[in-house]
């Protein structure tokens, strides 16, 4: 069910983490996050040549130094306060009007488990009794310079 | 145990975060093109994230000082190069004049084009700034959480505020001057203001960036919200400002001497800059320019506005100006809540308005009591009229003062918007001016009295229970307004037992009615005796009936019995002229009563004191009436019938004549010797008889208006009435209307000596509650006490006090403070 040629070692099925194997390919990847709904409308209609909608869309594109793409909903980004500036519509940066921020020092194997994270913060936002979230040891350090560069 | 070996944690890698741009110059060369290339507003083509990483791992790489002081350093040169240029090349030389050379009107409007292009290339300057520096600050938001957690230093973006205020408002506009941006700016802004005031439009969003640019400048990098520059500086110029321009205008408004359009104004004005700190200026600002509209504009003038000669409270008050009257109101109220001269102003109208309906009243009795004393007194007739005119005149009075009221009533209710200390000064001007009196002469408890008397005989015929009621409730506000309630309950008794006792009394149902309310007004000790009087009342119908009963059960039906309605009254609880027969001292005896009188009244007596076992009769001859048929002899030999209503006296009179032959006389003497009826009473009954034209049922000779000893009275068989019913009134004495001073007199000696009794009882009763009490704590005690019905005289307090002791009812217990004590 679940591919996991990034990390053989994570073997822990989540229902809230569905990378769409037909789109699975290493290095240059996307996954598909979805939230606790799913999506109405389909990642690949995003393009650069648009950026009105772009930044209005409801899906933003996470690129890891090592060219993997992760999509996943805007609101679910915005947990991490430089993701959130990024892409402020009022600053007119790149990332702003692609609706693709680059990270250029975090390698796809932490932004997998990053936007794991988002996910699963924006699924227990409300509720009280939260399972934990699984954090392989071996990832903890590179996970935390992750935290303190995405100020999340 | 396996398991642990493979999970080995990852070291983070290094080669992915610093190795490429570890050089920092490099990286800082780079940093600050894409810096400049945002504030030239070009950073579409930016990467956010480039940047933050680049700087990033400079604060990473422990250069964050450095790094924020670069960038510190670049901003100053930017805001000191490009942004101060920018701005002081908008400011055109005309915005340097001084003020006072900007009265010219074209100057004026040179002036304001070019202050609007300053403050327009101010605002974009700033605007700008603010949406540069957010980027900015974003973009280094590492290393702004960074030094502000570890430095302790103001984020960026408040550094770089705080150097657009040093470097761009506080710079000179020339190195040669001391003139900063920020003094143009201010006087700029305050002209602006100074325009709209005087009828100007002026561009209201554009000052209000200018002034949202203020607002968010602090003096300091903590960035209190009392720091801001806003606050601090601007704020400061424009009351001052303010304060000058209302001074002025108060001024000018005075001059021109309508209270009615300086109240108009000021209104306007005080709307006006409260839009104005909406829509121009700051909310901050609302409550302390309204400050200095109250007390430049309002407080200062508002007493000699209240007082203006012809167009102050006193106009408006006669014209009934609501909304003039208003507005004053709701200014005064701004400033004073005790609106003082509004107040005085209105309770010295009421007062003045009260002392000419006062003086009116008095007028016309003294006019009237002089045209009726010229007369001998014992011409009875021409003096009838006047004093009738003087219970319109009181009944005017009453009158007037209700409309009074009713104006003032109105004007409190919409105008003063009903409020507290209004209505308390208006009761309290009332209360001054109706028990105002000259001479310590206060009619106002009898003229309200008649009224009442008035109202219920006459006035009251043919209205509805509703009119009714307004009408006596009018009645009773102005019996709050008196204090000596005492009088009045001793008039107010007079008049209703004669209302009572001829029958005069429209409506029986609008005098309880009327005891009702006094009773609510006044209290329960208050209506007492006026209660019982009407109890009375009752008891004697009932009496009548089973007396009338007794009689037809009794006696022999076929006799010709006089019928006999009779009223008991308890002695105690009616007015004591009615009562006393003894008059001056000297005991009167009761009249002789013709034999068939007599036997009734005999009849009764043991009817009655059968029922009622150790009570004493005494029969009141004077206050009566009686039916009798009269036959008139005409000379032709025809009869002519008529029925006469005429008081007990004349009845007993006229009875006399049964005995006396046709055609013959008596004297005067001989009637008094007869009858015993008192020479007064006489008098009136012989003049209503014998001298008034339309009820001439004796002839008298010689033919005068005077009665005296020796004239002689002859039945008058040629009496004439159109009516088969004559009622033949007493000359006087029967209608209720104001006392002559004689009368008052007495009335007054009466009162004090019932005050005298109600003082001593209540020195007393506190007495004997305290024992032992200081002298001035005693008095304080009865006048609070009494105050509920009259307002007792300290002197005979004193008097009373004296008395008491000499009776041995107190002793002084110590002379220092005087003390007395209560003796059991």
């Amino acid at each position: 069910m679940i591919i996991t040629h990034l990390s053989p070692a994570r073997l822990v099925p989540l229902p809230y983490f569905h990378p769409i194997p037909s789109l699975s390919f290493a290095p240059s990847t996307t996954y598909l996050f979805i939230g606790t709904s799913p999506p109405p409308t389909p990642p690949h209609t995003m393009s650069a040549s648009d950026p009105s909608s772009s930044s209005q869309s409801e899906y933003v594109t996470l690129v890891s130094g090592d060219g993997f793409e992760f999509v996943i909903p805007r609101s679910t980004a915005c947990v991490s306060g430089t993701i959130r500036r990024m892409l402020e519509p009022s600053s007119r940066f790149s990332e702003s009007v692609t609706g693709r921020c680059v990270l250029e020092n975090i390698s796809g194997i932490v932004l997998e488990k990053v936007c794991e994270y988002f996910c699963y913060n924006e699924k227990n936002k409300n509720q009280t009794y939260v399972p934990d979230m699984d954090i392989p040891p071996e990832l903890c350090l590179e996970l935390l310079m992750a935290a303190d560069y995405l100020d999340a | 145990m396996s398991l642990r070996a493979r999970n080995k944690i990852r070291a983070p890698r290094r080669g992915m975060t610093g190795s490429k741009t570890n050089d920092f110059e490099t990286s800082w060369a780079e940093l600050s093109t894409s810096l400049k290339k945002i504030h030239t507003k070009d950073a579409s083509a930016l990467s956010f994230e480039e940047i933050y990483r680049k700087s990033y791992n400079i604060v990473l790489g422990m250069r964050g000082t450095e790094l924020y002081e670069r960038i510190q350093q670049l901003e100053r040169e930017w805001l000191d190069t490009e942004v101060h240029k920018l701005v002081t090349g908008a400011i055109s030389p005309s915005l340097l004049l001084a003020k006072q050379l900007v009265d010219a009107q074209d100057q004026a409007n040179e002036r304001r084009d070019a202050g609007e292009r300053f403050l327009a290339v101010l605002k974009e300057a700033w605007e700008d700034h603010q949406l540069c520096m957010k980027m900015i600050t974003d973009v280094l938001m590492y290393m702004d959480r960074v030094m502000s957690t570890d430095h302790r230093k103001p984020s960026i973006y408040v550094a770089s505020m705080a150097l657009f205020r040093d470097h761009v408002l506080r710079a000179p506009i020339r190195p040669d001057t001391t003139t900063s941006v920020y003094d143009v700016l201010e006087s700029t802004v305050l002209f602006m203001l100074q325009l709209e005031r005087s009828g100007h439009i002026i561009d209201r969003p554009l000052i209000r960036h200018c002034v949202y640019m203020l607002e968010g400048l602090y003096e300091t990098i903590t960035e209190e919200e009392s720091s801001k520059l806003y606050l601090t500086v601007f704020e400061p110029a424009f009351l001052e400002a303010s304060k000058k321009f209302y001074q002025a205008e108060g001024r000018r408004l005075l001059e021109t001497g309508d209270a009615a359009t300086f109240c108009k104004v000021a209104t306007e004005r005080l709307s006006e800059e409260t839009e104005r700190c909406i829509d121009t200026l700051s909310s901050l600002s609302k409550t302390k320019i309204k400050d200095v509209l109250d007390n430049e504009l309002i407080k200062n003038n508002i007493a000699e506005v209240v007082n203006l000669e012809g167009t102050g409270v006193r106009t408006m008050l006669d014209n009934d100006r609501i909304d003039n009257l208003r507005s004053v109101y709701v200014l005064s109220a701004r400033v004073d809540s005790k609106k003082t001269p509004l107040t005085t102003a209105v309770q010295r109208r009421i007062v003045e308005m009260g002392k000419e309906i006062n003086a009116s009243a008095i007028a016309s009795q003294v006019s009237t009591s002089a045209a009726g004393k010229k007369p001998e007194p014992g011409e009875k007739k021409p003096a009838e009229k006047p004093v009738n005119q003087q219970t319109v005149a009181a009944i005017k009075w009453v009158d007037d003062i209700l409309r009074l009221k009713q104006k003032f009533d109105n004007i409190w209710e919409n105008a003063f918007e009903s409020d507290q200390v209004l209505q308390s000064a208006i009761t309290s001007s009332f209360s001054e001016f109706i028990n105002f009196s000259q001479g310590g002469d206060s009619r106002s408890s009898e003229y309200l009295s008649l009224f009442f008397d008035e109202n219920l005989k006459k006035g009251i015929k043919g209205k509805t229970d509703a009119e009714i009621d307004i009408l006596l409730d009018n009645g009773i506000t102005l019996l709050r307004y008196i204090k000596d309630k005492d009088m009045f309950e001793a008039y107010y008794k007079k008049h209703l037992s004669r209302r009572l006792l001829m029958k005069r009394s429209v409506s029986m149902d609008a005098e309880r009615q009327m005891i009702s309310k006094m009773k609510m007004e006044v209290g329960n000790q208050f209506t007492q005796r006026l209660e019982s009087m009407f109890k009375d009342m009752t008891i004697s119908e009932d009496l009548t009936s089973s007396y009338k009963e007794h009689m037809r059960q009794s006696s022999d039906p076929d006799q010709k019995r006089i019928e006999l309605d009779i009223n008991v009254l308890t002695s105690t609880m009616w007015p004591m002229e009615i009562m006393s027969n003894a008059r001056n001292d000297e005991v009167q005896l009761p009249p002789i009563l013709p034999k068939e009188v007599d036997s009734v009244k005999q009849s009764f007596e043991q009817f009655y004191l059968g029922k009622h076992n150790g009570r004493k009769l005494s029969w009141q001859a004077s206050m009566g009436t009686a039916d009798i048929r009269a036959t008139f002899q005409r000379a032709n030999g025809k009869v002519q019938r008529h029925e006469l209503n005429v008081s007990t006296y004349a009845m007993i009179i006229l009875l006399l004549f049964n005995d006396v032959p046709t055609g013959e006389s008596l004297t005067y003497t001989e009637i008094q010797e007869r009858t015993r009826i008192p020479d007064h009473d006489l008098i009136r009954n012989l003049q209503s008889l014998a001298v008034a034209p339309k009820t001439r049922v004796l002839k008298k000779d010689p033919m005068s208006k005077d009665v005296k000893p020796t004239d002689k009275f002859v039945f008058n068989n040629e009496f004439q009435s159109p009516f088969m019913k004559v009622r033949i009134g007493v000359v006087s004495g029967s209608a209720n209307k104001v006392e002559n001073q004689d009368q008052r007199k007495e009335t007054e000696k009466k009162m004090s000596e019932e005050r005298g009794a109600s003082i001593e009882a209540a020195i007393v009763r506190i007495m004997k509650q305290r024992k032992t009490l200081i002298h001035s704590q005693l008095m304080t005690e009865v006048l609070s006490q009494l105050s509920a019905r009259f307002v007792p005289d300290v002197n005979m307090i004193k008097k009373r006090i004296e008395s008491l002791i000499d009776r041995e009812y107190l002793e002084r217990v110590e002379e220092d403070p005087p003390t007395y004590g209560y003796v059991a």
